[in-house]
């Protein structure tokens, strides 16, 4: 073999080996990038996957967010609208808290009087109680008294009514007698017996009607004069009659008043005259005085 | 260069012959890693 073939064998074995070892380098060294590529693709498509979740979500959410915006703007557009009512009516409550303000400054004023006249008060109603001790003792007292009293009272009604037991029972006597007087043609009452003892009033009357017994002499003379002339049972009277003519007068006789009325009287004849007959017409009077 | 007979000059092997054999061995060797690779890649070169 030439000197060149030989070389040419080395050179050709050393590049083998540097063949061989480049391709175990690369074999042994080198990344499987397919593997790689897949796996990247399996993560962008899970990427995409989600990302394309992700876009519904955030268009679900913008849709969401828009509708909640919309609402929140009419929540805010009323509560503006409240704001302004508000305003209205914070500015009226504080007038109000003005006007009340005023009253309560009014009101303390009324109030620190009232404590004043509390004061007074309870200062009065300590003396009234001081007084109503008094009265308390005074009422005890009195309330002793009162027993007292009532046990008098008790006792005065027993004797009052065993006095009325008499004073009843002698009413009853005292009728009984009434009626036993009557009945003998006596005067009962004690004012018309008072009266019968004073002399007679100064009346005068006239003859009325007349009534004759059975020897058709005057009994009864009637007279036009009775009680509220001042007339009473017994009371005597002269008749007269009066001749206007002559002015001369001729007593008839004396009459004593056996009943009477108002204006009216019944006389019994208790003294007739020898001369004259008592007649209708004829006058009556006391002014005699025989 | 003159025709050989081959069969009546059959040279002994010498070092050479033992280097081509190590270098077809390194060869071998240095397709069958490229082989390998490119099976990992599926044999597509697109």
């Amino acid at each position: 073999m030439s000197y060149v073939g030989k070389i040419l064998v080395i050179v050709q074995v050393v590049l083998s080996l540097l063949f061989m070892t480049f391709a175990g380098g690369v074999f042994a060294v080198h990344q499987n990038w397919k593997n790689k590529y897949e796996a990247s693709q399996k993560t962008v498509a899970t990427t995409e996957k989600d990302l394309k979740q992700a876009r519904e979500d955030a268009v679900n959410a913008q849709r969401e967010f828009e509708t909640k915006l919309s609402e929140q703007s009419q929540n805010a557009q009323k509560f503006q609208a409240e704001a302004v009512g508000l305003k209205a009516t914070v500015e009226d409550l504080k007038k109000q808290n003005a006007l009340l303000q005023t009253q309560r400054a009014t009101q303390t004023g009324l109030a620190e009087s009232k404590a004043n006249e509390a004061r007074f008060r309870q200062e009065e109603a300590e003396k009234q109680r001081i007084e109503n001790e008094k009265l308390q003792t005074r009422i005890n007292e009195l309330s002793a008294e009162s027993r007292e009293l009532k046990d008098q009272i008790f006792t005065k009604d027993v004797a009052y009514k065993t006095l009325n037991s008499a004073y009843e029972k002698g009413l009853s006597q005292l009728a009984y007698l009434k009626e036993i007087v009557s009945k003998h043609g006596l005067e009962t009452n004690p004012e018309v017996v008072e009266k019968m003892k004073a002399p007679a009033p100064p009346v005068e009357g006239l003859v009325t009607h007349l009534r004759k017994n059975k020897a058709n002499r005057v009994q009864f003379v009637e007279i036009s004069i009775g009680s509220d002339d001042g007339l009473v049972k017994g009371n005597e009277l002269d008749v007269v009659r009066v001749y206007d003519k002559e002015n001369k007068s001729e007593w008839l006789g004396r009459i004593r008043v056996a009943d009477l009325g108002p204006d009216w009287a019944v006389g019994e004849v208790i003294l007739p005259s020898k001369n004259g007959i008592i007649q209708e017409g004829d006058n009556v009077t006391t002014k005699l005085g025989l | 260069m003159s025709p050989r007979n081959s069969a009546s000059e059959d040279p002994a092997p010498d070092i050479y012959v033992g280097l081509l054999f190590v270098a077809v061995a390194a060869l071998i060797t240095g397709c069958i890693f490229l082989a390998l690779e490119l099976n990992s890649y599926g044999w597509q070169f697109n």
